[in-house]
């Protein structure tokens, strides 16, 4: 089940949040425990397996972070306070088993697809892996206390605003609330307003463009003009933006209905001047993932140069790893530390003297790098990268039409200038501004009424239409 | 209130909306909804509501995609790309070889072809029958297409695209069926156009026609004896013209088997009902078909990214087809 359903918008939040508001502060973190597995399950079609692994998580985990802490206090007792800085064997142990348990899944899931063709992802598994090992390592490395109660813990891993496509929330951003929220209807309002903003992206904008990638499918690559496959990358970038933000802008609204603050996950990443800042402003909270896990424990840049370069491609090649098993990903994941190597290394100040240079160069950039993520077929991936730069490869092979960019700018073209504006940031700004005016409130409820106007018809039986 | 009447608002127009549509989640739930959220994926399933919308097939493809999407991609970039991928490779691995072989079709058709061509054309014409005989035998391949009209749904658009048909006029739009023949405009070439312009402008020699599968929610009794009614009327109109009916063609088997009602059974059963009218009335009936399908009688999963369009470079192989049948 995804936000952007029907069933999500008119059966299990209402109904979710009906029972969530009357319950008292205990129940409410069982019941949103509970109430995320039966949204996870819809999302797996009831697949026993995954719900067996995401439930067997929060008891590992929370047994895992326990038994760190057992550990430790054996220890206190042991050696007084002479070494309570370091961490005994005994936690040692029960962090890497438990880490191996964990990434272990996940790298099982992911590469299986490399032999197997029939192992599907289980939904989220990427996002809950990094967050539940998160606490894990916060409590090994006394940033966080363990959590004491598991029902606390499932709610935390498992709360369906950002259970499938993140953010990737921190337990220490959310301890305090776990604990004690405060719901307010300025609160509810406020987190009504993102959700409807979000939501208007997804299937407003997202699912609109998205059209438009997948018409260059049918085609097929060899078939399209180059004009055509620029507008088609352009278009996928604003879908994949759209998409995403959208979806994590659904999360923060819904966390705010719940009472919690989940992190923001976009920050205009396409006002970008450099793909260094880029990665910054984008997927933020994956992002302070790598940094704080495997960056800043590798050395960061305090070892030195040389060092540096190299924990950045470790960060890189696994970020391009997180994303998917596929080649394409791993080639992906190396250009991104190319350019940034490249940008750190000096082109960064250029970049940042001359914006008008740095947005050009992201202009550019941002498709490119979009293209080799989005195709994961090398053979294709070649076709389309000759799509767009004709010049190495004279007279291109296949029929194409030649009025298709004429055809699919008629088609999409306010779609994609919608895009473009609500790149720059602009509707955020304004709505920020005027968020409690009345005519703000009623531009929402157009944005939900036409979003659902939208999922409805999709939804719609043919027969009905069929039958004037 | 001021700070939280959008909360207000919404709690009202979403309590008036929400028996509504709890109604509607439960007839979806009772009709079995999977089937229709895989139906709107494609062009031909939703296209009624394309009515009065610039760009049918970008709505059509939108509900699709909103679905699709919405299994997959909600999980922001962790998606999962095994299925796609595999599609893509596939695609690509036949992909070659019949691009490059039409690209010297293409190239002989206009040059070095004629003499082998026509040969064949002659002969082929021997076996279609009577009708073909007279038109096929005098003319020579490259005036195959001269004064000849195509009217068809979104695969007589992109054989109109994608393929050299000389030049043919062609009415087509996405979701063009029998009911809707005088009321879509054209969406290829002479853009605007309604069918009764077209056909007004002057008289054609040939007129293939390949419409039917937009047709399969209705009644199927209804649309037959519409169909029937309309290629009568064409040919009323365009007295001369010889008219082809075409045979429609398959979708993919796994896509006919996720589909109740746009399934390659439907499409045979108007097929076989097109083709009894081509008997009765002494048309032409051609069948693509065998150029596309695979050994389980569906479209080829290789020659198609949406299980329903071929991709665009095997359209020519279409229009050899119909130039090498001499029909």
């Amino acid at each position: 089940m995804v936000f952007s359903s029907m069933e999500f918008l008119f059966l299990f939040l209402p109904l979710f949040l009906l029972v969530y508001y009357l319950l008292p502060l205990k129940g409410k973190n069982v019941f949103l425990f509970f109430g995320s597995l039966v949204f996870y399950g819809f999302g797996i079609a009831w697949n026993i397996y995954y719900m067996v692994l995401i439930i067997a998580s929060v008891i590992l985990n929370f047994l895992a972070a326990k038994g760190i802490e057992h550990c430790r206090r054996k220890k206190r007792i042991q050696d007084g306070e002479e070494t309570a800085g370091q961490n005994s064997t005994g936690e040692k142990v029960i962090l890497i088993l438990s880490l191996c348990y964990n990434f272990g899944l996940l790298l099982f899931f992911k590469y299986a697809g490399f032999f197997v063709q029939n192992i599907i992802l289980p939904i989220g598994i990427s996002f809950y892996t990094f967050q539940i090992t998160s606490y894990l390592i916060d409590v090994y490395r006394k940033k966080t206390r363990p959590e004491q109660d598991v029902m606390r813990l499932g709610a935390y891993l498992t709360m369906f605003p950002q259970l499938i496509a993140g953010p990737i929330v921190n337990y220490s951003e959310v301890y305090k609330q776990l604990r004690k929220r405060k719901i307010t209807l300025v609160s509810c309002n406020h987190g009504l307003q993102f959700f409807t903003l979000g939501l208007g992206f997804k299937v407003l904008l997202a699912n609109q463009l998205g059209n438009l990638w997948e018409d260059i499918q049918t085609i097929g690559y060899e078939s399209i003009s180059t004009p055509l496959a620029w507008l088609g990358i352009l278009a996928y970038s604003l879908q994949i933006y759209f998409d995403f933000y959208g979806y994590s802008l659904m999360a923060v609204g819904l966390g705010k209905l719940l009472g919690f603050r989940i992190p923001d996950n976009f920050r205009q990443p396409y006002m970008s001047l450099s793909m260094t800042e880029f990665w910054r402003r984008w997927h933020i909270t994956l992002g302070r993932w790598f940094r704080e896990y495997v960056y800043i424990p590798l050395g960061g840049n305090r070892k030195g140069k040389a060092r540096q370069f190299l924990n950045l491609l470790v960060v890189w090649l696994l970020t391009g790893l997180w994303h998917g098993a596929n080649w394409n990903f791993i080639f992906w994941g190396l250009l991104l530390f190319l350019i940034m190597s490249v940008e750190k290394a000096g082109l960064l100040k250029i970049l940042e003297r001359w914006k008008i240079v740095g947005h050009l160069y992201m202009c550019f950039l941002i498709p490119v790098t979009w293209a080799i993520f989005a195709i994961t077929d090398p053979f294709m991936l070649k076709v389309y990268l000759l799509k767009l730069f004709p010049f190495f490869e004279a007279g291109s092979q296949g029929v194409v039409f030649q009025g298709d960019f004429e055809k699919y700018v008629g088609m999409y073209g306010i779609g994609l200038l919608a895009g473009l504006i609500c790149c720059t940031g602009l509707v955020e700004k304004v709505f920020i501004k005027w968020r409690n005016k009345f005519w703000m409130s009623l531009l929402l409820l157009i944005i939900f009424g036409a979003s659902v106007f939208c999922i409805y018809r999709g939804l719609n039986d043919p027969f009905l239409y069929y039958r004037f | 209130m001021r700070k939280y009447h959008y909360l207000v608002l919404f709690l009202i127009g979403f309590l008036v909306l929400w028996p509504f549509m709890l109604h509607k989640l439960y007839i979806e739930q009772e009709k079995n909804t999977e089937a229709f959220v895989e139906q709107t994926g494609a062009e031909i399933g939703a296209e009624p509501s394309g009515d009065g919308l610039e760009m049918p097939e970008g709505d059509v493809l939108a509900e699709g995609n909103a679905e699709a999407a919405d299994g997959t991609s909600g999980q922001g970039t962790d998606m999962e790309e095994g299925s796609g991928q595999e599609k893509q490779g596939t695609g690509e691995a036949s992909g070659q070889e019949p691009g490059t072989e039409q690209a010297a079709e293409e190239a002989s058709g206009q040059e070095t072809a004629p003499d082998g061509a026509s040969g064949e054309t002659q002969e082929n014409a021997g076996e279609a029958g009577e009708d073909a005989e007279e038109t096929a035998e005098e003319i020579p391949p490259e005036e195959f297409f001269q004064d000849t009209l195509f009217i068809g749904d979104s695969r007589t658009m992109g054989l109109a695209e994608y393929a050299d048909l000389d030049n043919a006029v062609v009415f087509a739009n996405t979701g063009m069926n029998i009911y809707r023949l005088y009321s879509l405009k054209n969406a290829v070439r002479d853009q605007g156009l309604y069918l009764e312009d077209i056909l007004a402008e002057r008289q054609y020699r040939k007129i293939y026609l390949m419409l039917g599968i937009n047709e399969l929610g209705y009644d199927e009794g209804q649309t037959v004896k519409r169909y029937e009614e309309e290629v009568l009327k064409l040919q009323k109109l365009q007295p001369e013209a010889k008219i082809v009916l075409e045979a429609n063609m398959h979708v993919t088997t796994a896509r006919s088997g996720r589909d109740a009602i746009f399934n390659n059974e439907g499409i045979d059963r108007i097929n076989e009902n097109i083709r009894q009218i081509a008997e009765k009335y002494g048309f032409s009936y051609i069948d693509v078909n065998e150029v596309f399908d695979d050994e389980t009688g569906g479209l080829n999963p290789e020659y198609t990214h949406d299980e329903v369009h071929v991709l665009g470079k095997y359209y020519q192989q279409w229009a050899d087809w119909i130039r090498e049948n001499g029909v």
